[in-house]
């Protein structure tokens, strides 16, 4: 296989593990038996002017365990403000097929894992999806299929935006944006050079720490072995940022303690979007994932999540047909 | 019957019971079932996912499913011999390998709840046929000249190993056009913007030029109209393997491009060994699933 064809095999691989990363976030904080997952930052901007209805189905009837049973729909979204979502996720609330059975529980449990965002691809506008239990075979429809499908609308509230100008020319210094200190966030382009002084730091540290501890009381091997396995997953962490960056990615260094950050985005002098491919999430770590090489003029632009760039479109559909 | 008559029938009676022996007691069940359901009508599809025990299953190396006839109980025919009968090739297959072999069906109507299929798997059993195996020597010492033999002849396949340079005047040759592409989208009734998407997507891929020979690379140009090569190898000139972790081709049976990406540079006596599959190294089990139950 080719370098580029590893990489984009690996930028593939990144998209799913941050997808997987995200809705592995979001389960645990649906873990209370019974209640449906909070919509996360709770959506309070103007609804928009979107109409939800199904596209796809995709019902997987099988007798595998892996990957099982399970109906997935995917939704089309359409209307005046569509162009103007970024991301959008889909919750359903109610899924009930005309034999009666309840679509929302699974064997697993009551509550199924709230779906990823959807980012709104080469078509420009998302296709947010969700994933039920399987219904019926005898089912020919689903009698009510109802919830919300949320979206982030950044242009919404352009001070939700953080635009930092000439990116690459800030590497390796720590930028420090009124925007971004006001929401607690620190945050740093790292050149391949500054990733290998982060690496390098690491490696001392965890040398440091060990020698602390050999001069620390006997019968404290416990705490030895503890902060061994902190430094090497520390190193080992590195190790994959090193693995996991390509040539052309951007990776940053990024303290977010309020998760305010929702997205991150590339754009050219005249606003134009320079496609990504994903972001792959390592510890305090983000790699924005790009083919080709950044151009030197780029800027980057962190979303924040405010509340005026969310909105919530509620739908309520009946009879919608299986396949 | 005299002595001499039945000594003269030996061969043929060994002859016949070979593949008969190796058919019995192999016996074939269902391991899954998957029915892809979905609103875009030209994907989906049911397949059936086979297990085969028994008999000579553990000598097999490649096999082909033929389904002769397929349907819902409530009447629908899920096999249309037309659209099928393109896709039956011999796939590799051991018993531990996974995905298993199985039949890919239409879907069954939504209200239905079994299906039964017909039809046969043919086993390729070489241990049954010393001359399924088929040795070329020195082939690295004439490239671009077809290598000969009475086997290749009469299975009606040619084999041209080729130069770095002629591989990639064939490559450029056989790639289809546009307008090429277009043609056969649109026969299959598949969207304008679809299509372009494919001619976008070949020539992303034309320009990482993942098919670039290395020097570890065997090409070779394969003219196997009825499919009888069952696999192409390299090995030493002591027959001891050379390891190829990865092959590529494009086209098909009538006209095949074909790279072997080998571990290590092949040495100048290195042998070409092709596998055929031969009358004699066959066995026919039937297939004859009844009622199977739909998820």
């Amino acid at each position: 296989m080719t370098h580029r064809l590893q990489r984009i095999a690996g930028v593939l691989l990144s998209v799913a593990l941050v997808s997987a990363a995200s809705a592995s976030a979001q389960s645990k904080k649906a873990a209370k038996k019974g209640a449906p997952p909070p919509p996360e930052p709770a959506a309070q901007g103007a609804p928009p002017k979107v109409q939800v209805s199904v596209g796809t189905i995709f019902d997987r009837r099988t007798t595998r365990d892996f990957p099982g049973p399970e109906l997935s729909i995917t939704f089309k979204l359409e209307g005046e403000d569509v162009a103007a979502i970024q991301s959008a996720r889909a919750r359903v609330t109610k899924a009930t097929d005309d034999t009666g059975r309840d679509l929302l529980v699974t064997s697993g449990g009551p509550q199924r894992e709230p779906a990823s965002w959807d980012e709104a691809g080469e078509a420009g506008v998302p296709t947010p999806k969700v994933d039920l239990a399987s219904p019926s075979r005898k089912a020919k429809t689903l009698t009510a299929l109802e919830g919300v499908v949320e979206a982030y609308l950044p242009s919404r509230d352009p001070a939700g935006t953080v635009t930092i100008e000439s990116v690459l020319a800030k590497a390796d210094k720590p930028l420090t944006l009124p925007a971004l200190v006001a929401h607690g966030i620190k945050l740093q382009v790292l050149s391949k050079a500054g990733l290998e002084n982060e690496k390098k730091q690491a490696e001392v540290k965890k040398k440091a720490d060990a020698a602390k501890k050999k001069k620390g009381k006997k019968g404290a091997d416990g705490l030895e072995e503890m902060a061994e396995a902190i430094g090497d997953a520390l190193t080992n962490m590195f190790e994959r940022l090193f693995m996991s960056a390509g040539d052309n990615d951007l990776i940053l260094k990024v303290d977010d303690p309020g998760k305010k950050i929702f997205s991150f985005g590339l754009v050219a002098p005249d606003g134009s979007p320079i496609q990504t491919y994903g972001t792959t999430n390592i510890e305090g770590y983000r790699i924005v994932r790009i083919l080709e090489p950044i151009p030197k003029t780029a800027s980057l632009q962190v979303r924040l999540k405010t509340p005026k760039s969310f909105g919530e479109l509620p739908f309520a559909l009946a009879n919608v047909k299986l396949p | 019957m005299s002595l001499r008559c039945q000594r003269a029938l030996a061969p043929l009676v060994l002859f016949l019971a070979g593949p008969l022996f190796a058919a019995e007691g192999v016996a074939v069940t269902v391991a899954s079932v998957e029915d892809q359901r979905v609103t875009e009508n030209r994907f989906g599809g049911l397949t059936i996912e086979l297990l085969l025990k028994g008999g000579s299953v553990a000598e097999a190396k490649a096999l082909r499913v033929k389904v002769k006839s397929a349907k819902d109980n409530v009447g629908s025919v899920l096999y249309k011999p037309e659209r099928d009968d393109k896709q039956g090739g011999f796939e590799e297959f051991s018993p531990d390998r996974r995905p298993l072999p199985g039949v890919r069906l239409l879907s069954p109507r939504r209200d239905a709840s079994t299906v039964d299929v017909t039809g046969e798997i043919e086993l390729f059993i070489p241990s049954l046929d010393p001359n399924t195996k088929q040795r070329f020597d020195g082939f690295l010492k004439r490239l671009d000249t077809p290598i000969a033999g009475p086997a290749l002849k009469g299975a009606k396949v040619e084999i041209t190993p080729l130069s770095a340079k002629e591989y990639k005047a064939r490559q450029l040759k056989n790639r289809p056009t546009k307008e090429q592409i277009m043609a056969e989208g649109k026969k299959q009734g598949v969207p304008d913007a679809e299509i372009q998407k494919a001619i976008e997507l070949m020539d992303a891929l034309a320009a990482l030029g993942g098919e670039e020979p290395s020097p570890t690379s065997i090409l070779l140009e394969a003219k196997d109209p009825d499919g009888r090569v069952i696999s192409i190898d390299v090995v030493k000139a002591d027959g001891s393997e050379l390891r190829a972790p990865s092959r590529g081709f494009s086209g098909g049976h009538e006209l095949k491009l074909m790279k072997i990406d080998l571990e290590e540079k092949a040495p100048a006596d290195a042998a070409l060994l092709v596998t055929l599959r031969t009358p004699k190294s066959l066995v026919t089990i039937p297939l004859n699933l009844k009622e199977v139950v739909l998820p």
